[in-house]
């Protein structure tokens, strides 16, 4: 089943960074929804495995992705979907995912969307960009790709841990917010040509023996996120970025209130 | 972090090599900034004889600064004697203590995860198994009062 999990996790990821890379379009929409379920079908089949009473992690194969065409693209996802499903058990779950995938496929094989791809291509221009904003910007949209992916894990993880139902809805919270956010950082990645999966993320960042450590440092990961977002938002030249910004600095100061409330309801816990 | 736009920066940041796990390693070490929470983990595989870094993986939590440095530090010393990457460690050490440059804690703790898989190798040569941790010390001092491993 580990091994199960580890092509799922893959195949989530290219499937959500396959969907970054294309033009507003229903394809874009829809790859988008695959890749949430996609999301919803890996916690569900790492749940399964936690209450089996082993563990799992979050380990995978490094994925290089770089399609110049949304054929290739398609074609790739194809690929994979009809691989994995040759490997699934029987079981309700597993009947489900496979009646999802069904639907992936035959939605992909009828993907009309024809067009050449920038989002990986390197390019490093953005409207209305000088230099030296070009350079906060790209600088901050690798750290934060890469953070919001280690967070969507780790709060994953540990709501997949943890049997209080309190922690458990300020964890899903968090997810929310970091897909967002992930999903945000990525498309302004892929105007820049710079879209990539994020690297693996070490079993020692979410496998950790203190929660409550986690939180603190993570309120303080996420003033010093508010501060990089509070410079962005004044130093780039280009109205639309400043006040996307500005917008996600201020969503950083709710992540914060949630962090705390987790940490008093693990302090709850302990009295 | 001035040549983030470089193409060749960027593809270090994009698609570190020698990034990853590794299963059976010889030396496993740990670097960690307990400032800001970042931290590295090297592994080695070592030729007994030759005492060659045959194969070198690495992970980290850190930011760009220290993904470039990471990947560069793998890149050098794949293929190596050990004793170099103790002698360039210990010249970075060396280099940072008085005047350490901005991003310099990136770079240590990259150095001090390597200087710390060299003593797992040392304990494991004499059947000692723990865990080596070493925190970056000489451009983001510890808090006073935190005990080093």
């Amino acid at each position: 089943m580990l091994d199960l999990l580890r092509k799922k996790h893959a195949l989530w990821l290219v499937i959500f960074f396959g969907s970054m890379s294309l033009p507003q379009s229903r394809e874009r929409d829809k790859l988008l929804d695959f890749a949430n379920i996609q999301y919803r079908h890996l916690k569900w089949i790492a749940k399964e495995i936690v209450k089996s009473g082993q563990d799992f992690d979050w380990n995978r194969d490094s994925i290089k992705l770089s399609f110049s065409h949304s054929r290739e693209l398609f074609e790739a996802l194809l690929e994979r979907l009809r691989q994995i499903g040759s490997g699934y058990p029987r079981g309700a779950l597993f009947d489900r995912i496979r009646h999802d995938e069904e639907y992936m496929i035959w939605s992909l094989e009828h993907f009309e969307l024809d067009v050449a791809l920038e989002a990986f291509s390197k390019k490093l221009t953005y409207e209305g960009l000088d230099q030296k904003s070009l350079e906060a910007l790209v600088r901050f949209l690798f750290e934060e790709i890469y953070k919001e992916y280690e967070l969507i894990l780790t709060y994953t993880y540990s709501q997949l841990h943890t049997d209080s139902a309190r922690l458990g809805l300020i964890f899903e919270d968090l997810i929310y917010e970091s897909m967002f956010h992930l999903k945000s950082f990525c498309t302004i990645a892929a105007k820049l040509g710079i879209l990539s999966v994020p690297r693996v993320v070490m079993e020692e960042v979410y496998k950790f023996d203190d929660l409550k450590k986690f939180l603190e440092d993570g309120i303080a990961e996420e003033l010093a996120a508010k501060e990089q977002c509070k410079a962005l938002s004044s130093a780039i030249k280009n109205e639309e970025l400043s006040r996307f910004f500005a917008f996600i600095n201020y969503q950083e100061d709710y992540h914060i209130t949630l962090m705390q409330e987790a940490l008093e309801a693990m302090n709850d816990r302990l009295t | 972090m001035e040549q983030v736009l470089d193409p060749k920066y960027l593809e270090l940041m994009l698609d570190p090599p020698n990034y990853g796990e590794m299963e059976e390693y010889d030396a496993k070490g740990y670097g960690k900034n307990k400032e800001t929470g970042e931290m590295v983990v090297i592994y080695l595989k070592i030729d007994p004889k030759t005492k060659k870094v045959e194969d070198i993986r690495w992970q980290t939590n850190g930011c760009g600064t220290t993904l470039v440095s990471g990947a560069l530090f793998s890149q050098e010393y794949k293929g190596k004697s050990l004793q170099s990457g103790i002698d360039f460690t210990e010249a970075v050490f060396e280099k940072i203590k008085d005047n350490p440059p901005p991003d310099a804690a990136c770079g240590e703790v990259v150095a001090r995860a390597f200087m710390a898989a060299v003593k797992d190798y040392e304990a494991r040569a004499q059947g000692q198994q723990r865990e080596h941790t070493e925190y970056v010390t000489l451009s983001c001092p510890t808090p006073e009062g935190e005990e080093h491993a």
